[in-house]
Parts: structure tokens; C-alpha cells; sequence
């Protein structure tokens, strides 16, 4: 990345974040929307936190950028259908999101207002603090450097150099291919060059790349696969963070929290841990928007995605759908063909 | 108790002698549940390993039912309806298929041996089809040894 480049980047984020506020703030006058839900500070460790802005002023205290980890979608399950519109600023993750949860009837076209910006991926603070050599927990500031991403540990500090934004961006955010976000009812910053470039470059990784993890731990023995899976498992604390954070597992009543029948028992045994795995990925399978948040808000970082990205690689391969995380109207196992393929005879 | 090795692909298990695994089958009301009694009105012969839930049509039928049949103590789960095109309700089984060809794939990939989960469509004119299954599988099962993946302490 060239000086030039990366000083326009950062300044066509600063120019992206004014054009949001600006958006935000005449949304929130007109009256149109009563809720703008984006990022603001404080960055919690390297992340900044979602934000609920409902007057005009709140809206300058937006941000954009790679720190704004959270994917903003599932907050409208709680937000919208209150009777006035909700904006959202949405990256493509956010987006795609939105979809889902409209296609799944969850939440009203009629009822949100997606505001689209380009995105440039989402740092994974897990392996920022690892690139960095930064604490658990360290807040830090972020811009882009001619060298690539630069560090600011405290207020008041100077910039230092860091890792490049490709060796820190969440997985999902590698293979990303809708960084210019499809089907929002407006897209920001399509007159900053250096931002849509960035954002309708080509993925990082290819899904081939990401999904060859998925099979190399395929191939391994069945032995060593439930190793695998009951050593991950072991570490699940069941919080229900990947549950709730997702914007496809939207169930108004969760089957989970039933007590007839009664899915899950109390104690974090490793059979209920593989249910409640089960459960959670397969109840997603086919309308999973590979957004990683799952992934993201795991306080014991369990590789989520390897099962979410397992069901979408057979779905892709068995039932040819080419992008099976972008929401269709009807989703891949919600239809079947005649010739699907036929292993039951 | 008499005890002898057992192979599977991991480590050898001790298997108590004169154990009998225990196959969960969840059959169609339709097609499977009929097949398998035609297999008992014909006097077919099939391992007494089987026990039989009855299920309005495959597509009633949730991936994490088989998850809690092994959670419970099975050492097999089949999953039995009618072919395609013949189902009850027109089109229960062709997304039971769907289901259950990712199911199959999922389950396997957490590390369950694929030789315990069977899915198979048996019409209700197929008792010897349902009765040739059971005992198919019963071998199968009987090979690998009790299940110890997913089950809960007893």
C-alpha cells in the first residue's frame, strides 16, 4: 500500500463517518426514522460498540471503520417493528443480515432503513492483539499508515507502526465478497474512489481456501474429529452469545429455552455441549450469512464458523447453490428438487 | 464380567460379552412403520436389536432427534420413510432428503462413524427390505462396538 493510498483511506473514512453522521442526524430530524443503530466510541479492548442513536446531536458520535466489529443486523429483532422505522448502518455483513431477516419474516421490509457504506473488513481483536503484542483487553486507536495499519495505545500518544489490516481481519471478512454492500436502500461513499476500489477489490482468500480447513479436519478419523470437536466443546461456557448474536436464529420462542421437551439440561456435560452445538448450526443451515459474528462474540473463541462454514460447502456442493450465504427468498432447505442427489435407496 | 476387544478405528473398547447394541429406528406411519409389519406379519427374521418409533412422515423427523437417540444410550439411529414420490403428503420425504444428506455429512463431520446413521426409504410392501436393513445395520453396529460418542452418562 502506497503513502498516498493509505492517507486517502484514511481520509475517505473520515469522510464516510461525516457523510453517516450527516445521513444520521437528517434521518433523525425528518422524523423519518426514530432509530439510527451504528458504532461509537468507546472502543471496548480494540472494538467500538454498538450504538443507539435517536437524536439528531447523538448522531456526530458515529464511527466507521475497521474497529467496528459488531455486526448490527440481529439488533433490529429488538429494535424494529415498533411501529416507526429503523435505520441501519450496514457494512455488507449488515446487509446481508437485514435480508435474512426479512426474508425469514422476522422483521419488516417496510419497517428499517438500511443506510450501505463500503466496508474494508472487521479486525478480529484476537488476532490484533496477537500481531501487536498488545494485552487482553488493550484499548487502542487504529488509522492506515503508509506501512500499513498504524497503533495508537493511549489518548494523546502518537501513532506507531502495526500489522498489516489483511493479517488482522476476522475470518469471514477474508473471504468477504460483499464489501460493497448489495440491497441497501442507499449506499454512502460511492464518491470516495479509494474506499469503493478497496471495497469491490477481490477477496483476500477464496472460500476454496477457507473451506479446505473444513476438510482437512474432514478427512481426519472419526476418533480424531470428535477430539476435535469435545476439546472445543469442553471450552463452551454456553453462554448463548452465538445464539443470540445471529442474526439467522431469530425464533421468537427458542426451542432451546423450552422445557417441553426439554433439549438442553443445565449442566455444561459434553453430550449437551454437542447438542447444543447441533443444534444451533443446523438450525441455521442454509440461511447462515457467513458474517461470523457467532465467531466473534465467543468469549472461549471456538472456531463456530468450521461448522457453519461445513454446512454451507455441502450445501453449495450438493444442492448447487452457488452463494449459499446470500438470503434467498426461499431457502435451500425450506425447497428440494426431484434429482436431488439420491444416497437412501 | 466376561469382557473382549472390540476394534474400531480409535482405540480398542472393552465391550461386556453378550452385549447387543441398541438401534433406535424412527419409521414413517406411512411406508417404514407398514414395511416393518409386513417384515413381522411374513415371520421375517431380523436381530432384536431395533426399537421402533413411529413418526408421521420423515419430514416430521429433526437431525437433533438422531443427536438424542445417541445422547440416550443408542448405539445405531436409521432414519426410514418413503421413497420419493410416494409420500403421504406428497413432498414430506424430498425435504427429509435434503435434511438429511447435510445431516448425514454434519454428524459425521463431529466425529460420529458414519455406519451408525442410516438413512434408508422403504416402501410399506417392503418387509423383506426392512427385515435385510436391520440386519445389515445390526452388523454394522455390532462391528464398531457400544457408542460412547455424545451419550450420556448412565
Amino acid at each position: 500500500m502506497s503513502a498516498t493510498t493509505a492517507n486517502n483511506l484514511q481520509q475517505e473514512l473520515a469522510q464516510l463517518a461525516e457523510a453517516v453522521r450527516a445521513r444520521a442526524a437528517e434521518l433523525l430530524s425528518s422524523g423519518e426514522v426514530s432509530l439510527v443503530i451504528g458504532h461509537e466510541r468507546p472502543w471496548i479492548g480494540s472494538e467500538a460498540i454498538p450504538a443507539f442513536v435517536k437524536t439528531p446531536e447523538r448522531a456526530a458520535e458515529l464511527v466507521v471503520g475497521p474497529q467496528c466489529a459488531a455486526v448490527l443486523a440481529g439488533y433490529l429483532m429488538d429494535e424494529a417493528g415498533h411501529g416507526t422505522k429503523v435505520a441501519v448502518v450496514a457494512r455488507g455483513c449488515d446487509a446481508l443480515g437485514v435480508r435474512r431477516l426479512i426474508a425469514d419474516r422476522r422483521v419488516a421490509e417496510e419497517d428499517v432503513h438500511v443506510i450501505g457504506l463500503p466496508c474494508l473488513g472487521r479486525i478480529d481483536p484476537v488476532k490484533l492483539s496477537a500481531a501487536a503484542g498488545l494485552e487482553s483487553g488493550a484499548t487502542v486507536d487504529l488509522e492506515f499508515g503508509s506501512g500499513g495499519l498504524r497503533i495508537r495505545r493511549a489518548a494523546g500518544e502518537e501513532f506507531a507502526g502495526g500489522p498489516q489490516l489483511s493479517e488482522v481481519l476476522a475470518d469471514s471478512c477474508l473471504v468477504c465478497d460483499v464489501r460493497k454492500p448489495e440491497g441497501c436502500d442507499e449506499l454512502l461513499g460511492e464518491d470516495l474512489p479509494g474506499l469503493m476500489t478497496a471495497a469491490t477489490a477481490p477477496p483476500v482468500r477464496t472460500w476454496e481456501e477457507w473451506e479446505a480447513e473444513v476438510e482437512e479436519l474432514a478427512s481426519r478419523s472419526p476418533d480424531d474429529r470428535y477430539a476435535f470437536w469435545a476439546e472445543q466443546f469442553t471450552a463452551c461456557i454456553r453462554c448463548f452469545a452465538c445464539r443470540n448474536a445471529c442474526p439467522a436464529c431469530s425464533c421468537r420462542v427458542c426451542s432451546l429455552d423450552s422445557y417441553q421437551p426439554k433439549w438442553l439440561g443445565h449442566p455444561t456435560e459434553l453430550p449437551e455441549q454437542f447438542m447444543f452445538h447441533f443444534i444451533r448450526a443446523t438450525d441455521v443451515a442454509g440461511r447462515c450469512v457467513a458474517c461470523g459474528e457467532c465467531a466473534r462474540v465467543c468469549p472461549a473463541n471456538l472456531p463456530l464458523m468450521y461448522l457453519n462454514l461445513k454446512l454451507m460447502h455441502d450445501i453449495r456442493s450438493l444442492f448447487g447453490v452457488d452463494r449459499p450465504h446470500v438470503p434467498q427468498e426461499i431457502e435451500p432447505l425450506g425447497k428440494f428438487e426431484s434429482d436431488d442427489p439420491e444416497e437412501f435407496m | 464380567m466376561a469382557v473382549t476387544e472390540h476394534k474400531t478405528e480409535g482405540a480398542p473398547v472393552a465391550v461386556p460379552a453378550g452385549w447387543q447394541p441398541k438401534i433406535v429406528a424412527f419409521c414413517c406411519n406411512w411406508c417404514s412403520y407398514a414395511g416393518a409389519d409386513l417384515a413381522g406379519t411374513s415371520r421375517l427374521a431380523y436381530p432384536p436389536a431395533v426399537r421402533i418409533i413411529r413418526v408421521p412422515c420423515s419430514g416430521r423427523i429433526s437431525p437433533r432427534f438422531v443427536i438424542r437417540a445417541f445422547q440416550r444410550g443408542a448405539d445405531g439411529v436409521l432414519v426410514a420413510g418413503c421413497h420419493p414420490g410416494d409420500c403421504h403428503y406428497s413432498t414430506g420425504n424430498y425435504y427429509a432428503r435434503r435434511r438429511f444428506l447435510l445431516a448425514r455429512r454434519f454428524i459425521e463431520y463431529l466425529g460420529i462413524e458414519p455406519e451408525r446413521f442410516w438413512v434408508k426409504w422403504i416402501s410399506g410392501s417392503e418387509g423383506p427390505k426392512f427385515a435385510q436393513v436391520m440386519r445389515e445395520m445390526t452388523e454394522a453396529v455390532t462391528a464398531l462396538g457400544p457408542n460412547r460418542k455424545v451419550r450420556e452418562a448412565e
